[in-house]
């Protein structure tokens, strides 16, 4: 089943600028996304999943840096080919933004503007992307309840809403213009799991119905086991270990992926002993030699202390950087 | 509301009554000397309601002040202080309310202007240029442009603006164009005191609640979102950052009553702050307290239109 590509990610790198010297944030990540399909980027927090979920809308920002790689949208079907979201600028990103990419922000609760309505945040958005306001205003309540909420907390303040209701609205929000692909930062942290169970079937059925790409972004790996096609692993801003959902999940390649699977519980309630990833992700300002893993690594030998592993396909889509597998090889 | 009425009226009764020594008796040896008599004492202390015990006077100033009257003048006798308040008050409120509306727009655009810009060469400078404006002392300034702009510099033998007063002498007060362009010349220097040394305060705090605003999530929402400039400045930046604004705009009709005493002083303005300073150089002390009086209450009104104000510019507060 081959998808069509509506984005490319070509080896992008991203620093932040800081007094204290300069934080490698990403350092190389290379990702496709194809039509309808859902990915489900996973690391640590501090990996870089966030700074990498903001390249998508070009919203990279002072002192954050983009040092290197491309980033190619072939959403648009004008036959001109793809365009290098990059070099967007005013009036040509401020319709890509939205229009093509959404967001839901992590801690999308504080997202939204506390002065204004719900639906006024729903339908400002509309307006600005030329949607005739009578338009915009009649779909309110059909954002509203494809993201699970009640048409009729349209007119609430932001602060008259819990956490959960607040998440869904920045869902709704995020659905308005219907985007073809929607960046979902940790949309989920922070809720129960009930809540949580709710708001990703949601995600779920909403590409099942339009066909919209997602970009699911956690730290829990148990939680995109249900829900995503792919999977992304990134460990200090790489990508360590890319696959389908069942070839990563149940046979986790990579060392990193095999401890995130054994630190996470699972949805599905089999009980088993947490392990926590023993040690701590590396100093993202120093240059790091070998691989970023091999200090916390179980496997790890003499070589990945000084070379550094590079992906590798192990089967036909998933990939894995690490030597241990070269080896077996 | 009602409770700190009542606490500041008490108050305002009961301070100027623990001064030691008989007040009246002190001002009208002051100014009669020993050509007083026993009885004509009698007379003027009656008529000043000093007689009695302190409940008595408590309950007499209570009644008094629900009618606006808060006895006479010492130093102005046989002028009531509610008729020296109610001369004054006007100019007050016409140099004050003049010089916080223009200092507020002022200090808005300036403020938002710096804002949008913070962290630029341009920003850094202009902000300097405000806090070096606002920790200039209001007085040193008004003695400034009065020395210069009032005395020193003249065209063709005319100096540019009156030194004191609110208008002119040769002008009939009314309503016709003399006398308004009087007034308005007058008002010229201590409204350019005020302003210089005021709208800077608004710029600043104008200029760092745009930068948090700028810091917060939902602008990075709005920048995703694609909305259109002119949206995110009106409906997301200026929208959220006016609201410290307005509340220290409200805080200020507080002081705007108050008067700027010592501007008032300095260029003789008619105004509350001008017969305060002469009452404390008088010790003319049922002026004092009529006065003072007035900015307690305005100052407590002054705070509830805050809480009205939130309550209608912010939805994250609800009035009880
Ligand atoms: N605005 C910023 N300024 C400086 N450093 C930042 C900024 N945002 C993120 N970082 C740093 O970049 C790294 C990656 O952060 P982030 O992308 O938020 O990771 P994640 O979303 O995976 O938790 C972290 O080390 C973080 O401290
Ligand atoms: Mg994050």
């Amino acid at each position: 089943m081959a998808r069509e590509l509506l984005m490319e990610l070509q080896d992008m790198q991203i620093n932040y600028r800081t007094r204290a010297g300069r934080i490698n944030a990403v350092r190389s990540v290379s990702m496709d996304i194809r039509k309808g399909e859902i990915i489900g980027l996973v690391g640590e927090s501090g990996c870089g999943k966030s700074t990498l979920a903001m390249t998508f809308l070009k919203l990279i920002m002072p002192p954050g840096e983009i040092v290197g790689g491309k980033l190619l949208y072939y959403g648009y079907d004008n036959g001109e080919g793809p365009v290098s979201v990059m070099e967007l600028q005013g009036g040509k990103l401020r319709r890509y933004r939205w229009k093509e990419v959404s967001m839901i922000f992590q801690g999308s609760m504080n997202s939204l503007n506390p002065v204004m309505r719900v639906e006024d945040q729903i339908i400002d958005v509309m307006i600005d992307h030329d949607f005739p306001e009578e338009e915009a205003r009649t779909n309110v309540d059909k954002y509203l309840s494809m993201a699970g909420m009640d048409p009729s907390t349209k007119r609430s303040y932001p602060h008259q809403l819990s956490g959960g209701m607040k998440q869904r609205v920045a869902i709704a929000i995020a659905l308005t213009c219907s985007p073809k692909l929607i960046i979902a930062d940790e949309p989920t942290t922070a809720l129960d799991v009930v809540v949580q169970k709710q708001i990703m079937d949601q995600l779920k059925g909403l590409r099942d119905r339009l066909g919209v790409s997602i970009v699911f972004i956690t730290h829990d790996i148990a939680v995109i086991g249900s829900l995503a096609d792919l999977i992304y692993v990134m460990y200090a801003g790489k990508i360590v270990e890319s696959g389908p959902v069942s070839e990563v999940c149940n046979r986790p390649r990579h060392p990193y992926t095999a401890a995130l699977m054994s630190a996470s519980p699972t949805l599905k309630g089999e009980k088993k002993r947490l392990n926590g990833i023993p040690g701590s992700p590396p100093d993202l300002k120093q240059t790091i030699v070998g691989c970023s893993f091999a200090p916390r690594c179980p496997f790890a030998f003499e070589r990945c202390h000084i070379e550094e592993p590079q992906l590798k396909m192990l089967e036909p889509g998933h990939k894995a950087a690490c030597f241990k597998l070269e080896d077996v090889k | 509301m009602v409770v700190t009425i009542f606490i500041a009226l008490t108050l305002n009764f009961l301070l100027p009554r623990l001064i030691p020594g008989n007040i009246a008796l002190t001002i009208l040896f002051d100014k009669y000397g020993s050509h007083l008599k026993p009885q004509d004492l009698k007379l003027i202390e009656s008529q000043l309601d000093l007689h009695g015990s302190l409940l008595q006077q408590y309950q007499i100033y209570l009644v008094q002040v629900a009618h606006l009257n808060f006895g006479y003048s010492f130093y102005n006798y046989p002028e009531s202080v509610s008729s020296i308040i109610a001369q004054s008050l006007p100019w007050t409120i016409f140099l004050l309310g003049s010089a916080t509306v223009i200092s507020v727009l002022i200090g808005v655009f300036y403020g938002s202007y710096i804002g949008w810009k913070s962290g630029t060469r341009q920003e850094s400078f202009l902000s300097t240029f405000a806090i070096t404006l606002s920790s200039l002392p209001y007085f040193w300034l008004a003695l400034l442009l009065q020395l210069f702009l009032a005395v020193v510099i003249t065209v063709d033998g005319v100096h540019l603006f009156p030194v004191a007063l609110a208008y002119s002498t040769s002008v009939t007060p009314g309503a016709n164009l003399p006398f308004i362009l009087s007034v308005l010349h007058h008002l010229a220097l201590p409204l350019m005191t005020l302003v210089i040394t005021t709208y800077p305060g608004y710029a600043l705090l104008m200029r760092n609640t745009i930068v948090n605003v700028l810091g917060e999530d939902y602008m990075l929402m709005a920048m995703a979102k694609g909305l259109r400039v002119e949206r995110i400045r009106k409906r997301y930046v200026t929208r959220n950052a006016i609201l410290p604004v307005s509340t220290s705009v409200a805080l200020s009709i507080g002081y705007i009553v108050g008067g700027a005493f010592i501007v008032e002083e300095i260029f003789s303005y008619p105004g509350i702050g001008y017969q305060l300073y002469q009452a404390v150089t008088n010790f003319d002390f049922p002026l004092i307290q009529g006065i003072f009086l007035i900015i307690t209450l305005s100052v407590i009104f002054a705070n509830f239109a805050v809480d009205l104000i939130y309550a209608f510019l912010d939805p994250r507060v609800t009035l009880k």
